[in-house]
């Protein structure tokens, strides 16, 4: 596959120009949050003017914005993504704390929702109008108007509440403990052999994993249903069933090879939706992860923290795309890239 | 492609809109849906048994009518602060109807003509406005609002404001890509050869014909608005206090679900009814108007 | 000695209140290339289908019998029919772009062929792959093996399905207009290449096209369909020389020839 070193300069470019793009729209947005930041840190009481000039100056605060965004910009390529407000930690220590909790989240949706959608999409196209497809199709469809939030909610009261059979908050019990190696929780334990804490971590994150999947489980099953069917009328499937290849390996390998392709792009479209349905469902159960922080950061105003986050996600985005693009020129030979 | 020729023979007349209505099941099970809540929420100030903001202290956490506990005076039963569930579910329609025609409504207005002049007129204008439109999706549009919120300040209309400036991209988007295959229709080409101005041309070919595409993406995001006002209030960050919407009674009702389940379950069902409705209603007007559009099939 | 025997063949699409193909009858001895010719709607591709049990979804057949080798075909289950598909008949078709899979390379829709019905390991099957695109004329055939294939030409996919068609040494090969895609260069280089085949494994094929002349190239029978039925079944030489039914005497006169002044095509029985 012709990866050119052409295109990834030029790709890499792009890539930084959108990061960049996002950075100074989000650096302008929160400027225009009205209150004066000093005031929040320093609290009720009066303080001398004197010091409050001081402590702005100190921040910053006080520079026209253009020079407070070039400050910004060059702490942030050096590394230094500013300190925050709120926590009084470093930004950055404080995004690469809680980020595997995301990140652990988000993956875990995206698996569930392939999985789920893939198999569902598979029986739905070897059988259409059969009573699985009717059903896959109409469960595809509420999963997919109802908002991830919504669902987090009807499962924090169904499972959590009224059955009482999964736990809805946190990423473990109060009492269970791993030691952090990757952040990933499923993994650490794994790690550690420590089978019980992966149960219960498992517990744990498959409510809020299910509700955020649950869009993109209809949009897979759509999508492969569609894509199977086309593949399945193909020539070259007539040609693999004459040449007498088990039904099994002519579905499961050689038309869903071809099908899964728009599911690719599919999956890539929709994570930045996921990216944002995280933070209402990370509130929803309580996950301690950039979600929360979010909601934080934004009520404290607590610009260095939100400006961190705004670009963590404006990266995150940037190089998923990337990341789909090269997948999809795996597991299509007549892409190439331009 | 949208059969137009078709689907103009439908919308002309009012007959027509009628016929259409009625023609699929799912049609008319999202018409009446929505129809059910905008008489609701229209007909709040005299369907409503009391001001929903009253609150009786004494009689907080009432079951509905008919259970152990129940009042016939509460008929839905009560929340935490003992205000009619009933009245306040009948203002949270009203909340429901509001944001989600005004927040379309404005969407719509910036869309419609955005979408319009970009997809026809092409060239620097056109990719500005779709780099712009890059940008704008790359926000994760869960933080945009709560961005937006934070600045605004809280309250029903500036959750519409934060609804449009987070979602003006959808109409844009998709009716520029309706009016790129427009454009090259024979009847706009006859326009032109005829000799008029682009924007005759916009307003009396284009126009007329993205209409059926609007009322698909017009459910679509009074869904989304409903949403986000749900989304957003839950948060604690959308109406005010003593505004009754359906979002802020599921965040309330979550709060004292031990002690009354159904002041949260009431306004989540009749949101997601609500929601469900609106999207098979769109998803129906897809079979009739464009089959190529459809979700199932 | 008879290889297959048709009986009685019917045919019919849902829906359609007719037979799309409507009691056939026909044999193909061994080694014999026998050509089902007519004009599209005929019968002929869905019949050469019907050979390998691979009706669309909505095709079904609704009577008579497949004989080959003695066996009825129809009566056989699926998984005894799988054994036969690939190794005793297989099929070519008519577009080979389309027909191999974009996915995959050629290496891999060679070799599974030969893995399951001959038992080659990979080794081997790379040693005989190669000598098979050797034999179908096939330049650098490790290079080829290693494509997929929207990098070869029409030509050379189509020298590929032949490969693959043959390759388990079939006795039946059903090959449904398989040069109508190609140019006339390349068209007789295939014809060339399948009479080829025939004399050196003493393959049967079946050879279904719209184009009389074609067929009359590389047929030693033709049999002329029309709606359904074969109306005319002779060797080669004879129909050209002699034939009978009005509707052949129309396909004859369909071809133009150089100097003829082109008419309207002569109706059915009228002079």
């Amino acid at each position: 596959m012709p990866i050119t070193s052409q295109y990834l300069v030029k790709r890499a470019i792009y890539m930084v120009l959108s990061v960049l793009g996002v950075s100074i729209v989000g650096f302008a947005l929160f400027r225009l949050l009205p209150g004066d930041p000093v005031e929040l840190i320093v609290g009720p009481g009066y303080f001398a003017k004197e010091e409050m000039a001081a402590l702005r100056a100190k921040l910053g605060l006080d520079q026209p914005i253009y020079i407070q965004y070039f400050i910004w910009l060059r702490d942030f390529l050096s590394g230094n993504f500013g300190r925050s407000f709120r926590f009084d930690l470093n930004v950055l220590d404080l995004i690469m704390d809680r980020l595997p909790a995301t990140l652990e989240l988000i993956i875990f949706s995206v698996i569930i929702a392939l999985v789920v959608g893939v198999v569902t999409g598979v029986v739905s196209a070897v059988k259409p109008g059969s009573w699985a497809d009717r059903l896959s199709q109409t469960t595809s469809f509420v999963g997919f108007a109802i908002p991830h939030f919504l669902w987090g909610i009807i499962f924090v009261v169904v499972f959590g509440a009224v059955l009482r059979v999964l736990p809805a908050s946190g990423r473990l019990d109060m009492d269970v403990e791993v030691n952090r190696i990757t952040g990933f929780m499923l993994i650490d334990s794994l790690l550690h052999g420590d089978l019980n804490a992966f149960v219960n971590a498992l517990t744990h994150i498959i409510l809020p994993g299910l509700a955020l999947s649950m869009g993109l489980i209809a949009m897979v099953h759509r999508t492969l249903r569609s894509s199977m069917l086309d593949v399945l009328g193909e020539d070259y499937i007539f040609t693999d069933r004459m040449k007498g290849l088990s039904e099994r390996y002519i579905i499961y390998v050689r038309a869903l090879k071809n099908a899964l392709m728009p599911v690719i792009t599919i999956v890539g479209i929709q994570f930045t939706f996921l990216l944002g349905g995280s933070i209402l469902v990370e509130k929803i159960y309580g996950w301690p992860g950039i979600g929360n922080l979010v909601f934080t950061a934004v009520q404290y105003q607590d610009l260095s923290l939100v400006q961190g986050i705004i670009m963590l996600y404006a990266i995150i985005v940037v190089l998923t795309n990337f990341v789909i693009d090269v997948i999809y020129t795996l597991v299509n030979p007549r892409v190439e890239f331009k | 492609m949208l059969d137009l020729e078709q689907v103009n023979r439908r919308l002309t007349t009012a007959r027509g809109v009628f016929s259409l209505l009625t023609s699929s099941k799912k049609i008319l099970f999202g018409i009446i849906i929505l129809l059910v809540l905008i008489a609701i929420g229209l007909l709040a100030p005299w369907l409503s048994p009391f001001d929903p903001n009253e609150q009786t202290l004494g009689k907080a956490y009432l079951p509905p009518f008919g259970f152990n506990g129940g009042d016939s005076k509460y008929l839905l039963g009560t929340d935490s602060l003992g205000r009619d569930i009933l009245s306040r579910f009948i203002h949270g329609a009203s909340v429901a109807v509001y944001v989600s025609v005004v927040a379309t409504i404005l969407t719509a207005a910036i869309g419609v003509p955005l979408g319009v002049t970009s997809g026809y007129l092409r060239g620097k204008f056109d990719e500005a406005v779709m780099r712009a439109v890059d940008i704008w999706m790359s926000f994760p549009p869960v933080l945009l609002a709560i961005t937006l919120i934070s600045i605004l300040g809280t309250g029903l209309n500036n959750v519409i404001i934060a609804i449009v400036i987070a979602d003006w991209t959808r109409f844009t988007r998709v009716i520029r890509s309706e009016v790129l295959n427009i454009r090259e229709r024979d009847f706009v080409l006859a326009a032109k050869s005829i000799g008029f101005s682009p924007l005759q041309i916009m307003r009396h070919e284009v126009l007329p014909n993205v209409v059926p595409l609007l009322s698909i993406i017009a459910t679509l995001e009074m869904s989304v608005a409903i949403t986000v006002e749900v989304l957003l209030s839950y948060a604690g960050l959308g109406v005010k206090a003593d505004t009754p919407s359906w979002g802020s009674m599921i965040a309330d009702g979550l709060s004292y679900f031990r002690l009354n389940p159904w002041g949260m379950f009431i306004p989540l069902v009749a949101t997601i009814v609500v929601i469900l409705g609106l999207n098979i209603l769109g998803d129906g007007l897809r079979e009739k108007l464009d089959p190529r559009l459809t979700l199932t099939r | 000695m008879v290889l297959l025997s048709v009986e009685d063949l019917k045919i019919r699409f849902l829906g359609q209140d007719y037979n799309a193909v409507d009691g056939v009858n026909f044999t193909v001895e061994e080694a014999e290339i026998l050509g089902l010719v007519g004009e599209s709607g005929a019968g002929k591709s869905i019949t050469g289908r019907s050979i390998l049990r691979l009706l669309p979804s909505n095709g079904r057949i609704v009577g008579g019998r497949i004989l080959f080798k003695g066996t009825d075909l129809l009566s056989l289950s699926e998984d005894d029919m799988r054994k036969i598909r690939g190794k005793e008949i297989t099929a070519i078709q008519q577009d080979p772009l389309s027909s191999l899979n974009p996915a995959f390379r050629i290496r891999d829709q060679m070799f599974d062929i030969l893995k399951i019905h001959l038992g080659l390991k990979w080794k081997e099957a790379k040693e005989y792959g190669v000598k098979l695109l050797e034999e179908v004329g096939i330049p650098a055939p490790e290079v080829v093996l290693r494509k997929f294939p929207h990098q070869l030409s029409g030509g050379m996919c189509q020298r590929v399905m032949i490969a693959i068609a043959f390759s388990c040494n079939p006795m039946l090969v059903v090959a449904d207009e398989p040069t109508t895609a190609l140019d006339v260069i390349t068209q007789a280089l295939v014809v060339n290449l399948m009479k080829r085949m025939r004399e050196k494994h003493k393959t049967s094929i079946i050879f279904i096209t719209h184009n009389l002349a074609l067929a009359s190239n590389i047929c030693d029978r033709i049999a002329v369909m029309k709606l359904g039925k074969i109306v005319e079944m002779k060797p080669t030489k004879e129909l050209f020389k002699a034939p009978e039914h009005p509707y052949t005497l129309t396909l004859l006169e369909a071809v133009p020839r150089v100097g003829q002044r082109v008419t309207r095509l002569k109706e059915e029985g009228k002079a």
